[in-house]
């Protein structure tokens, strides 16, 4: 029993418009609990609608996608069939309130969700919404700013007068305040510098390696290949595959979805272009690389 | 939210009625609005003329590929105004003509009242018909190049047109753009639980402003980008402007602007005559079509 599963999704925006839109045509496949899945494919091939499905924000115009025990639908064919099997109501599938609590959503640009006139409310504001006393939330609130490296000397300042780097980081512990076990973040590191990426990324690595399952949508091939333990590529609205990284990266086909190849594979490409007589394809790290180019110049 | 556009939106074909000058779309929208609304006389001149108005305007809403879906869509925001007139022309003690029904306690119902409630639904929704024409037809940037034109003489008395119309394109501009961030933003707050659909006043309030605040504070932002950004490119709101596009009259536009006055001339002259013999001297007769009692 896998944790996410989508099964057959399309989405239709402007179902009835003359202009009607195809972001996602019979996408399945299924996570489990405890993987790093990066989503990758070009502007406009789903990405974003997809992971808007796990918490209710869209519901498929077709088929279902399950997370936990709860069904995410707006298909009637399959609200009737689940009435039936299952004796799941149409009130209960629309109540997305404790589904919202277990997937946390990290969307493009977090900051502009800031809201409150002290960072701590703002962080508090989530477990609150989700039914948590006033003390609790705020100790939540307290541990998730620690976690992002956020220290107490913040937690009274107004979050519009804190630098972007640190908005961003105010925002992520408002959406893990709540303790999801399922973290989705859309593009986090767009817009910060190098050093605010790698504090955010490996952030993101210390949530994962606490057992939330983490999805997350990049452009940054670099960002999969460091991170990742499955990547999930999209094209056309359509589910193409979902292999681990370094199997995209050594694969031909990387060119026909549009994807930057990451730096070390670039690297690697060129080395054999240029002769280098060493099997290198089985080789995934920088580590490696070294010692088999070490190897071979006998050092 | 995103759905909220009462009066309609730009329907992207390419029809004889999109080809249309704007300046003169303008003009016959407010032509055939005052016409609409001119009295003609008792309920049988009324509703002809009406009919006929009608029939043009759907003629022009079929030639002009607008959508009727979109059309009744903002309709139905109506209905609310609709029986709010029911029950002040039709059910509120008032007097008329022709006799329906006198209850025991003298109170009686006349048709009248619902004559009246219907002419006058009948002229909101052509008055509705007709601004979705425009809109549906017409880009809103040639809309405000329209107006633009229309405010020209203002300049004599040193009005800053352009200004005006700047600020009118601007905000016109970035209604689609606002919309989708305060989709964006709803989205990211309902992910924190916040439901904007259930509750009562207090929780209500308190849910919008966690989407107003981070509205007003991008919108400060942008528009201070856009200031900067356009100051970097040299723009002096004094200085004489030319357009990307310039709007040109052309034998189209002769043959519609005929058209539209030959109807709005057959209409005011039906409108003159029916006063005359039949007469509507009072000014709420004209603006309301009431009758005088």
């Amino acid at each position: 029993m896998s944790l996410i599963s989508f099964n057959n999704i399309s989405f239709i925006y402007n179902k009835k418009d003359p202009n009607h839109y195809d972001a996602l045509k019979e996408v399945t496949f299924s996570i489990e609990k405890g993987d790093f899945i990066a989503l990758v494919g070009h502007t406009g091939s789903g990405k974003s609608t997809l992971v808007q499905t796990l918490n209710g924000l869209l519901l498929p115009t077709s088929g279902y996608t399950k997370v936990l025990d709860y069904y995410v639908t707006g298909d009637k064919e399959i609200i009737k069939r689940l009435k039936k099997e299952k004796n799941i109501k149409k009130r209960e599938l629309k109540r997305f309130s404790h589904l919202r609590k277990e997937v946390g959503m990290v969307f493009q640009f977090p900051e502009y969700q800031l809201f409150s006139d002290t960072i701590i409310k703002d962080v508090m504001f989530g477990p609150l919404n989700f039914g948590l006393s006033e003390e609790e939330a705020k100790k939540r609130a307290i541990e998730a700013l620690d976690e992002v490296g956020i220290d107490y000397t913040y937690y009274e300042k107004s979050p519009f007068e804190i630098s972007g780097g640190e908005k961003r980081r105010v925002a992520i512990a408002g959406i893990i305040a709540s303790s999801p076990s399922i973290l989705v973040l859309d593009e986090p590191t767009v817009g910060l510098d190098p050093n605010g990426k790698k504090e955010i990324l490996s952030l993101i690595k210390k949530i994962h390696e606490k057992g939330t399952t983490i999805i997350i949508v990049t452009h940054d091939m670099d960002v999969v290949m460091e991170y990742a333990s499955k990547v999930v590529v999209l094209k056309d609205s359509r589910f193409i595959k979902m292999v681990t990284p370094s199997e995209l990266f050594n694969s031909k086909d990387l060119s026909n979805f549009s994807l930057e190849i990451p730096s070390f594979y670039k690297f690697k490409r060129y080395l054999a272009d240029f002769g280098f007589n060493k099997d290198i394809t089985n080789i995934n790290t920088i580590d490696e690389l070294v010692d088999k180019i070490g190897e071979k110049y006998g050092k | 939210m995103a759905n909220s556009n009462i009066l309609g939106k730009y329907s992207p074909y390419n029809t004889i009625i999109h080809r249309l000058d704007p300046r003169f779309k303008l003009f016959s929208l407010i032509l055939l609005m005052v016409v609409t609304f001119l009295p003609y006389g008792n309920y049988t001149n009324r509703f002809i003329i009406l009919g006929v108005l009608t029939f043009f305007i759907a003629l022009i809403m079929i030639i002009g590929k607008v959508s009727f879906r979109s059309f009744f869509k903002s309709l139905s925001s109506m209905w609310i105004m609709f029986i709010f007139l029911l029950i002040f022309m039709f059910f509120i003690p008032n007097e008329g003509k022709y006799l329906i029904h006198t209850f025991e306690n003298g109170y009686s119902l006349y048709y009248d009242g619902l004559l009246n409630v219907g002419h006058i639904i009948l002229r909101l929704v052509l008055m509705v018909a007709l601004t979705i024409i425009l809109t549906s037809t017409t880009l809103p940037m040639d809309i405000t190049y329209a107006l633009e034109w229309y405010l020209t003489p203002l300049k004599l008395l040193k009005f800053p047109t352009q200004i005006v119309s700047l600020t009118i394109s601007l905000a016109l501009r970035f209604i689609p753009t606002l919309l989708n961030e305060s989709n964006r933003i709803m989205n990211a707050q309902k992910s924190r639980g916040v439901d904007y659909n259930r509750g009562f006043l207090m929780s209500k309030i308190r849910s919008i402003t966690t989407l107003i605040i981070p509205l007003l504070v991008s919108c400060f932002s942008r528009s201070d980008e856009l200031a900067i950004a356009m100051e970097a490119r040299g723009y002096d709101p004094y200085k004489k402007r030319s357009h990307y596009k310039t709007l040109h009259f052309t034998y189209r536009d002769l043959f519609a602007i005929i058209f539209v006055l030959l109807l709005g001339g057959i209409m005011i002259t039906a409108s003159i005559f029916a006063c005359y013999y039949q007469g509507c001297d009072d000014f709420i007769n004209i603006i309301f079509g009431v009758p005088t009692i």
